[in-house]
């Protein structure tokens, strides 16, 4: 069975190209584009790997972030923050508030990919 | 009843005991003089009458000298002494004299003087007590600011500075009272402010706040700071020459910081042109030309890739720059965490919220007005929401950062309630929640804490980077302040200028043996400086040398130097060196200067440089004002004009000792009428 990945970002052109990708390498991927809607799928279809930006609207990248971490059934998810800062200070908050990895805007998509398929090994290519 | 003088007693007698001898002469002259011829022989009276007078009256003068004309000289030296310089000093008289109660009537009356000086003293002290105060909040004022405040005569001579200045200058020896602003930064940017004040000033009288002063920028000569500097006349007073006041702050560290980022921006951004040159060339490309051939498009397509990488990584490397920029703005500087969190804890009190602190004692480098308000804030609205009477902020010391962790009995905070925060004031009329985090570039966050059933809030705020740094050197001495008096326009020749109006020099060496020729070497080295009829105590040089050789221990027995304390010091050409520029232009003076002019005169050669300086020796103005005694030594001169010992055989008490001996020497030679250097120089050689 092909690894979950679940995308929110309220930016469309990154969630088409991310969503591309990660298809692409076989991994079966949901979208959303804000931090409520993302709660709700993970509550809905529970995904191996969370690609979350932080600036969202209705609630926050770090809200949805320290939500699940606060629920012990969910810890297994991986939390890779996407945010367009880059200020070292929201690597540390992210990273405290319970996320995994941390990558910033603008990223390459290679630099995306490798690091996906770092963490979740195993899946056939395309 | 009082006695009658004894001279008298002298002169009656010395007269009766003359005409006895007159008479006696007389008879015997008769007797002898009858020839046999019973003629009287005039020739032989005459003869024989004058031997005896002139016997006579050299056994009188002689007396006179012993017990009248000695006594009353001796009485002269001292009563000079006492008037001038020491009101404490003994009478030295011989045991026999004939003045009778003058001495006494003299000493009684040196007596009555010291008691009326001392009073008179004291009620000046008293009566100068409340304007001493004053001067010392003046001068406490003036040492507290962070600026440099120098205040300049007409000719750039300083007359004042304060502990700001003693910092940017230190081990700068050229910085000294009554020497020239010039010897320490740039002359032309100084002149040329000046002369741009003056210009206003005979343009228009009434001058506007602004035009008052002149900002520019200039260099230090032997630090290379860069200093921010401000010009500003000063009030003409009446009969006194025009001056300035100068302040100044070194800048150099901020503009290395400001100017090599301003290089990192302006190079980042032309590199940044190239690749978006090729970019738009190669997009512009497949849009224009949808037919072409496969491999022409695949090379395109691999170039938009790659310069999509390289803008990237420039532009990653901009925005951190100008996250720096942010921060560097504002009126920051390294404040005491301990500190910050006292002064909130205070102010929480009153509010019914127990603040304690645990933790490394940490230094940030913060806004700390804005972080202070922020603090509180902080701690309110955690009372607030989590009801916490109790927390605790704990400091830790991160990678850059310097962590306050709020902690409280309670859940953490939600990211959701946090966001709100940020838009708050901080307090009335202050920043928002949010301009201060990004200020400090910094953010919050709240976790669960390690402990079960606690929680933490955690703001990070930048270290400082002095975190462990060595302390900045302590300044024993606080500055003296030159009294503005007016600096008399110098005397085209040195020698003839007034010995009041002259900076001298009085220095003292410490040596390895007696001999420079035979290789004995200077092991020490002190100056004081004498000004206006004081000794400068925030001026002093005072400086160990290696000598390079071993220290014999009858030597070091008598100056206490070893070779232990004297082996990670500079050799006597850097010494010397550094001394040069201290005297500059000012009158060498000595204790037997002769003695340690020689050590330092072998050692010129081979420090490049040259004392020209005229010299004084104390021990010859000391013979020349005192020759009724042969007591020369330092002790016995000091003990003479009424001079405290302490330090002796150190350079530095050595030096202080003959400075103050000096002072006395200098007032009692004024007194002679001998004014000049000149004549001082005179007086010294004989």
């Amino acid at each position: 069975m092909a690894h979950r990945i679940l995308i929110a970002d309220d930016e469309p052109n990154i969630v088409l190209a991310l969503e591309y990708l990660m298809k692409n390498e076989g991994y079966e991927v949901q979208t959303v584009t804000d931090g409520e809607d993302a709660l709700r799928a993970i509550e809905k279809n529970r995904p191996d790997l969370i690609l979350l930006d932080i600036m969202m609207p209705n609630l926050d990248g770090y809200e949805v972030c320290q939500r699940i971490r606060s629920d012990p059934s969910m810890k297994d998810i991986v939390i890779i923050m996407l945010t367009a800062k880059g200020r070292e200070v929201e690597r540390e908050k992210g990273l405290a508030l319970g996320a995994d990895f941390y990558i910033s805007k603008p990223f390459s998509t290679r630099e995306v990919v490798k690091k996906v398929r770092e963490i979740l090994p195993g899946n056939p290519g395309p | 009843m009082t006695r009658q003088p004894g001279y008298r007693r002298l002169l009656w007698g010395g007269s009766l005991l003359y005409v006895l001898l007159l008479g006696g002469t007389g008879i015997l002259v008769h007797l002898l003089s009858v020839s046999p011829e019973g003629r009287p022989d005039i020739l032989l009276i005459f003869a024989v009458a004058a031997c005896i007078n002139v016997a006579a009256l050299v056994i009188l003068f002689a007396v006179l000298h012993r017990l009248i004309f000695r006594p009353l000289y001796l009485l002269n030296q001292g009563v000079e002494i006492v008037a001038g310089v020491n009101s404490a000093y003994e009478f030295d008289l011989p045991r026999h004299h004939l003045l009778g109660n003058l001495p006494k009537a003299v000493e009684n009356l040196s007596t009555a003087f010291l008691k009326a000086k001392r009073e008179m003293a004291e009620a000046l002290a008293a009566g100068a007590g409340e304007m001493e105060d004053r001067k010392t909040q003046l001068e406490t004022v003036l040492n507290s600011l962070r600026e440099g405040v120098i205040v300049c005569d007409d000719r750039a001579r300083i007359l004042f500075y304060n502990s700001a200045v003693r910092r940017l200058f230190y081990d700068n020896e050229a910085l000294g009272l009554g020497r020239s602003l010039y010897l320490l930064c740039a002359r032309d940017p100084v002149e040329n402010s000046l002369a741009i004040l003056r210009q206003r000033k005979i343009r228009n009288e009434e001058m506007t706040e602004e035009e008052k002063g002149v900002r520019f920028v200039c260099t230090t000569i032997k630090e290379g700071a860069l200093l921010h500097c401000h010009i500003r006349m000063l009030p003409v007073m009446p009969a006194r020459p025009w001056s300035f006041v100068f302040t100044c702050e070194d800048v150099s560290h901020q503009v290395d910081i400001l100017g090599r980022r301003d290089n990192r921006l302006r190079s980042l951004v032309s590199k940044m042109r190239a690749p978006l040159t090729n970019l738009s060339v190669s997009a512009e490309g497949l849009n224009l030309y949808p037919g072409l051939a496969a491999e022409t498009r695949s090379k395109f397509e691999q170039i938009i890739v790659q310069e999509t990488h390289i803008l990237i990584e420039h532009f990653d490397r901009l925005a951190h720059e100008i996250q720096e920029m942010v921060s560097a703005q504002y009126a920051d500087s390294d404040v005491f965490a301990g500190d910050l969190v006292a002064c909130v804890a205070k102010k929480l009190k009153s509010q019914g919220v127990q603040l304690t602190m645990t933790g490394d004692p940490l230094w940030v480098y913060a806004d700390s007005v804005s972080l202070l308000l922020l603090l509180e804030f902080l701690a309110l609205k955690i009372r607030d929401y989590c009801g916490a009477g109790t927390i605790e902020i704990q400091t830790l010391l991160g990678d850059k950062r310097v962590y306050f962790d709020y902690c409280w009995q309670g859940s953490a905070i939600p990211q959701s309630e946090l966001q709100r925060w940020l838009s708050e004031l901080t307090g009335p009329a202050g920043f928002t929640v949010s301009e201060v985090l990004e200020r400090h570039g910094s953010d919050i966050w709240s976790n669960p804490h390690a402990i079960s059933g606690y929680a933490i809030l955690r703001l990070p705020v930048p270290s400082s980077p002095n975190q462990w740094g060595t302390p900045e050197p302590v300044l024993p001495e606080r500055p003296v302040y030159h009294d503005f008096a007016v600096l008399e326009p110098a005397a085209d020749v040195l020698t003839e200028q007034a010995l009041d109006r002259l900076t001298f020099i009085v220095f003292d060496t410490e040596t390895t043996g007696l001999s420079p020729l035979d290789g004995d070497e200077i092991v020490s080295l002190a100056g004081v400086k004498v000004f206006k009829g004081g000794i400068i105590v925030g001026e002093i040089f005072d400086k160990m040398v290696n000598p390079c050789r071993t220290i014999p221990r009858e030597s070091v027995r008598f100056h206490g130097i070893t070779e232990e304390m004297v082996k990670d010091k500079p050799k006597i050409g850097e010494v010397l060196r550094s001394f040069h520029s201290y005297v500059g232009n000012a009158v060498l003076v000595g204790h037997n200067a002769a003695f340690d002019m020689r050590f330092i005169r072998m050692k010129e050669q081979e420090a490049g440089v040259r004392f020209r300086n005229p010299v004084l020796d104390t021990l010859s103005l000391s013979l020349y004002l005192h020759d009724h005694t042969p007591e020369h030594s330092l002790d016995a001169i000091a003990q003479r004009l009424g001079v405290e010992i302490r330090g002796r055989h150190t350079a530095r008490g050595d030096s202080l000792i003959t400075a103050e001996i000096f002072l006395r020497l200098l007032y009692l030679l004024m007194e002679r009428g001998i004014t000049t250097l000149g004549k001082a120089m005179e007086v010294s050689r004989r």
